[in-house]
């Protein structure tokens, strides 16, 4: 939510002077009351209420079924709109509310939140070339924290788009006066680094995919060290490259002249160039400071695996956390390692460990096998036995889930699991899961990012469409209205029609939405599925290997 | 004798970590598109611009009504300084004699009033003249000694008015509680 009180200071002087009359009157008899002329500013303060009141929908409609704030909003009170419209998802109004604002008396340093916000919708839509342009030109006072917060969607467009070089290039001389995202940055360079350049003219030599691995290995091993890595040049700036090229004058000539995205902003290059390098941001709390730091260990760690050093990834994975979000996956992978190692017993306790976690996470359910496998390693043929029994038992009902949640899809709207309470269409919080014996099911499609937004989606047309019915009722008064005029009716009737307009379209969303969803669950389960054949086949094997072993024995 | 599962034939056991879960799950930690499934599955909707009609609609309705339903429309706003210290309040408006609206904040409420918001207390229609207005707050549940309250006679000139009444700290100069303004309200 932006904070609108240091905007409020900059209302304008008939609200201020009310404001502060309200608690400071010198003069004012307490029975009369005062005439004020600019109606807007008590429009604003009731949207600002339903702002405060987490109510983003009906501060929006409260803000425009008011002409004149609507029409003659101030600076400050774009700043709120060009909020609403980008949390709502607007991406045509939002821009446009920004643009009042820049041509406004506003501080600028009120309009980086909005700025940003704006920024981060077009990043979210996946609006690549748009979110590109606009954030490569932030504003001069931009703080640290939202500077930061820009490169790292700069860079991450980049890598999206496929211009690795690109986001090397941002990335490798980034600075930052806060350590948190000082260490995203690196570690989102050493990712890069890792990536392949999708622009045949970029294509590199096997030698320099080798050298980048090196790096990237080196930056994130220093991060988990909490040292500073050296960051040579990798990637020549294009400004450089050009004037070597063409020399000095000729770059000044030269007609690409899109800004630098590296350049920092006014009050990042102080905090910089003042020395200050850690100076944490208010806004980082430290649950994302760990977890950044596991994904580094669990990176580093299959780095290494991949490199076959078993011994370093084992030293490494040591530093995830056990409650960490990522902790069933390096769980899994230590048992690996040791597997790999030849250390049965060890690799045995992570998989056992791991086996006690929810069964519907496939992790889980490869660690259940690993178990067993490892105590068919040691000659503990009796437990394996029981494991590989344990397991496959396990994998038959988890299968059976799976079957039953892949029919029930075929019968029901996923909506249906996720009913929607009263609340504001625009303020969504995340949906709760299902109760019942899917629930693990449901919370691994659900951090699916793509399977959550389409649910999102349709779970915000559901509560629109809830308010449609509300306008319908709306509308139907006004029509039975006896003193509308020929003009009235006449905006009646194109109210009316893009009542039905809205209505269909809300329709059509609906059902393209749930086919678009329950593909991509079906394509998940259906996922899950293979690799849940793939384990009970194994689990089988092992206890097919066992009893022949047992026969021949006998 | 038994033999080591990777001699045996059957399904090859390799290192899950090569083609399992978790060389997949890992891969994805550090971003390695995985696009087994994704390329062919069909597109979500676009609702952009249906959620742009609805707030054109929204807005078209709340004009006809102001225009056909509230042509004399008087809206009460309320608010209150944010020095003000309560954890629960009741604020009851009578007009003319006539308890029109009663309501019950709490802790949330209280709290978005103090940053400078407004709730509506009232709105309907009133007719041009002079009207008694009171306003009565009833603060923490207290008791019968601690309840505010402020009469004011209003003379209502324009068809549609907005009327701000702020819960405030009486200091030794302003010793009311309260302070009233009027806007004119018209498109």
């Amino acid at each position: 939510m932006i904070n609108i009180r240091p905007i409020l200071r900059q209302l304008s002087p008939l609200l201020l002077s009310m404001l502060s009359t309200f608690s400071l009157s010198t003069a004012q008899a307490a029975n009369t009351i005062t005439q004020q002329r600019d109606v807007r500013d008590a429009h604003f303060t009731h949207a600002l209420y339903y702002h405060y009141q987490n109510q983003p929908y009906d501060a929006l409609t409260t803000f425009l079924g008011n002409p004149r704030l609507e029409l003659q909003a101030t600076g400050s009170m774009n700043v709120l709109l060009s909020d609403l419209y980008a949390r709502y998802g607007l991406v045509r109004e939002a821009d446009a509310a920004l643009n009042r604002i820049r041509s406004s008396d506003v501080l600028t340093n009120h309009r980086n939140a909005p700025w940003l916000r704006y920024g981060k919708l077009l990043y979210q839509n996946q609006q690549n070339s748009l979110a590109l342009n606009f954030l490569r030109q932030p504003p001069q006072l931009l703080t640290p924290a939202q500077d930061s917060e820009r490169v790292i969607m700069v860079a991450n467009i980049l890598l999206r788009e496929g211009r690795t070089d690109d986001a090397i290039e941002l990335l490798q001389s980034f600075q930052t006066s806060s350590p948190f995202f000082r260490v995203m940055a690196r570690y989102n360079l050493a990712l890069a680094l890792l990536r392949p350049e999708s622009r045949p003219q970029h294509a590199i030599a096997e030698s320099q995919i080798k050298q980048r691995r090196a790096l990237a290995i080196d930056i994130l091993d220093k991060l988990l060290k909490n040292q500073e890595p050296v960051i040579p040049v990798i990637i020549q700036s294009r400004q450089e490259t050009e004037a070597k090229k063409t020399g000095f004058l000729g770059f000044l000539k030269s007609e690409d002249k899109t800004p630098d995205l590296n350049t920092p902003t006014r009050l990042s290059y102080l905090a910089i160039s003042s020395g200050d390098k850690d100076l944490e941001f208010e806004d980082i709390i430290e649950t994302e400071r760990l977890n950044l730091r596991d994904k580094i260990a669990l990176s580093l760690a299959f780095l290494r695996l991949t490199d076959q050093q078993s011994e370093l990834a084992r030293e490494t994975l040591r530093n995830v956390r056990l409650d960490s979000p990522y902790s069933n996956q390096a769980l899994l992978t230590s048992a690996h390692v040791y597997y790999q190692l030849g250390d049965f017993q060890r690799s045995y306790n992570f998989a056992t460990e791991l086996s006690r976690r929810h069964a519907a996470d496939l992790l889980v359910q490869e660690g259940w096998l690993l178990a067993a496998r490892a105590l068919e390693e040691q000659n503990s043929f009796e437990q394996a036995h029981e494991r590989y029994s344990e397991a496959s038992r396990l994998y038959k009902a988890q299968a059976a889930r799976l079957n039953d949640l892949i029919s029930n899809l075929e019968q029901r709207d996923v909506l249906s699991w996720f009913p929607t309470a009263q609340t504001d269409p625009i303020l969504l919080p995340a949906p709760p899961l299902p109760q019942g014996q899917q629930d693990g099911l449901w919370a691994q499609l659900l951090d699916q990012a793509d399977i959550l937004a389409i649910l999102q989606q349709q779970r915000q047309t559901q509560l629109l469409s809830e308010r449609l019915i509300q306008y319908q009722q709306r509308l139907v008064s006004l029509e039975s209205n006896r003193s509308a005029d020929a003009d009235d009716k006449l905006r009646l009737a194109d109210a009316r029609k893009q009542y039905e307009r809205i209505k269909q379209q809300f329709e059509n969303a609906k059902i393209q939405d749930e086919i678009a969803l329950k593909s991509r669950i079906r394509a998940q389960l259906e996922h899950r599925q293979t690799y849940l054949a793939r384990y009970l086949t194994e689990a089988l094997l092992g206890l097919q290997r066992l009893d022949q072993s047992a026969n021949k024995d006998r | 004798m038994h033999t080591p599962p990777a001699e045996q034939d059957g399904l090859a056991w390799q290192p899950i970590i090569r083609q399992g879960i978790a060389a997949a799950l890992i891969a994805c930690a550090i971003q390695t598109p995985l696009t087994w499934a994704e390329s062919v599955l069909p597109e979500a909707a676009n609702l952009e611009t249906a959620k742009s009609d609805v707030l054109q609609l929204d807005r078209e309705l709340s004009r006809m009504e102001q225009k056909l339903l509230f042509a004399n429309r008087s809206l009460v706003l309320f608010g209150m300084s944010s020095t003000i210290e309560a954890q629960t309040l009741t604020v009851k408006l009578s007009i003319d004699g006539r308890l029109v609206s009663e309501q019950n904040l709490g802790q949330t409420q209280l709290d978005s009033l103090r940053q400078g918001g407004k709730f509506e207390l009232w709105a309907d229609n009133l007719q041009r003249g002079k009207h008694q207005l009171m306003i009565e707050l009833i603060p923490d549940r207290g008791a019968a000694n601690n309840v505010l309250q402020e009469r004011i006679t209003l003379n209502k000139r324009q068809n549609r008015h907005v009327i701000g009444v702020q819960w405030i700290e009486p200091n030794r100069i302003n010793p009311s509680q309260f302070r009233w303004v009027e806007w004119p309200d018209y498109d």
